[in-house]
């Protein structure tokens, strides 16, 4: 499990498409390595932003409470799971010195 | 079914600049007239053609590409079109609303790599072309890849067919380079030789996946009328109005042989430059069984579009390479 103070960040091999879906924008990635796609939706979008501008699981919850209406423990819930699925499709790295 | 088909140039401009493409494909500013196309898509069925197919230059670059995807469905046809990739994340959303007429949009994919494929067609290509894959996927639009086999990719094959299963498209496409000079300075050509192993190993793959795996006309067959220009399956207009005899020779020879323009649309009604198609065709044909019947083919006239590149006079430039293979094989006079 990613720690909220724990630094991840996208993959350089990996492409991100942004588009309009039914229910906003979405994006695509697609991992040049393992050629697997993986969809985000909007607030997904969003979590992936935030890490590629370097934030911390933590910073992203609190930039989300902003942004969203939801829950403090929902905000970093959905945070931490979504960047567990990134990380297990090795789509996003943990910074140096993580290990599970 | 057999469909029928005609493949249409919307422009010679484009945004990149392949190293395998020709010059003039690709770095003008001429764009078809829609009046032009709208004469072909009133007349086309009549002659059997119920597919339009769009190409180029980069054909998303027409200044009316948007209309013409109205104007093609709304008129019946089933359509699809050929691509770079680098303007589908502002286009696709034009495309969606004829979803039903759109057949699929093929791909130009020139290597497996990342660093092939950029080499060739110029840096951030692989990765805009992924981005067009993505929506693709997304969208459930059909798609399929088309490669160009040349001296940088020719070891990528079986990566290329991987990469394009795992990506999910519907098909691969691999056809021979037509050379020009430019191709010639920078060794991308393959000799007869080093067709014929490639050859080899496209057959070869495709029975290893469930994707259909093809090689687009042009390689080694005994068949002396394999494609279907030649079969009048498919007719080609250029983005100036003419009708050619193919695509694939369209714009090259360095102005030598231009006897595959047939007629220009801005002169002369549909019906006649088509019954001028039909003559043209005949005569390659009565031609082709002759030369054939006299024993005077040579290996290399089975590689029928080197066959048409002689016939339509497209490789008297080779004469300025001696030391490429294929240079002793071009037809003398
Ligand atoms: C001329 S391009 C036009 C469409 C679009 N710009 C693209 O690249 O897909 C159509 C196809 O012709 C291929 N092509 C370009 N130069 C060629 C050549 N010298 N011999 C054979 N095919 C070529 C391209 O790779 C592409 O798949
Ligand atoms: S192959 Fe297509 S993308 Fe490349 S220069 Fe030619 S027309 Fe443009
Ligand atoms: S160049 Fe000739 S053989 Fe090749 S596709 Fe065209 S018509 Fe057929």
């Amino acid at each position: 499990m990613i720690q909220l103070n724990q630094h991840a960040t996208p993959d350089p091999e990996v492409v991100v498409t942004e588009l309009e879906g039914l229910e906003g924008k979405e994006a695509v990635l697609l991992h040049l390595g393992t050629k697997m796609y993986f969809t985000l939706n909007e607030t997904g979008l969003r979590i992936w932003q935030m890490l590629n501008s370097g934030l911390t699981p933590e910073e992203i919850s609190e930039q989300f409470l902003k942004e969203f209406d939801i829950s403090p423990e929902k905000a970093k819930e959905s945070i931490l799971n979504l960047i567990d699925e990134l990380i297990t499709e090795k789509l996003v790295k943990v910074a140096d010195g993580w290990s599970d | 079914m057999n469909h029928r088909g005609m493949l249409i140039e919307l422009t010679n401009r484009c945004n990149l600049s392949c190293h395998h493409c020709l010059d003039r494909r690709h770095s003008g500013d001429g764009d078809l007239k829609i009046e032009i196309f709208e004469r072909i898509l009133q007349n086309a069925r009549k002659h059997g053609f119920d597919y339009i197919s769009f190409t180029g230059g980069e054909p998303t670059l027409h200044p009316g590409f948007t209309e013409m995807l109205t104007m093609v469905s709304e008129a019946g046809y089933n359509f699809g079109f050929v691509t770079n990739g680098w303007n589908f994340t502002r286009i696709y959303e034009k495309l969606l609303p004829h979803s039903n007429k759109l057949t699929g949009i093929t791909f130009s994919l020139d290597g497996a790599r990342e660093e092939t494929h950029d080499r060739l067609r110029g840096r951030d290509s692989y990765r805009r072309m992924m981005q067009a894959v993505s929506i693709c996927v997304v969208k459930d639009v059909p798609f399929t890849f088309n490669t160009v086999i040349t001296s940088y990719n020719r070891g990528e094959l079986k990566e290329m067919a991987g990469l394009a299963a795992k990506l999910g498209s519907r098909g691969l496409r691999f056809g021979h380079l037509i050379s020009h000079p430019r191709t010639e300075t920078e060794y991308l050509g393959l000799s007869p030789a080093e067709r014929k192993e490639t050859e080899a190993i496209i057959w070869q793959l495709q029975n290893t996946l469930h994707m259909p795996i093809v090689m687009a006309s042009g390689y080694y067959t005994t068949d002396l009328f394999p494609c279907a220009p030649l079969k009048m399956q498919e007719i080609s207009v250029n983005w100036r109005g003419n009708i050619t005899a193919c695509c694939n020779l369209s714009g090259h020879g360095e102005d030598v042989g231009n006897d595959d323009i047939i007629g220009n649309l801005h002169e002369m009604r549909f019906s006649e430059a088509y019954g001028r198609l039909v003559q043209a065709n005949r005569k390659f044909q009565k031609d082709k069984h002759t030369l054939y019947n006299n024993g005077k083919f040579k290996d290399s006239d089975y590689f029928p579009c080197w066959y048409c590149l002689n016939y339509f006079r497209k490789v008297d430039w080779l004469s300025y390479y001696p030391e490429n293979p294929w240079s002793s094989l071009v037809w003398t006079k």
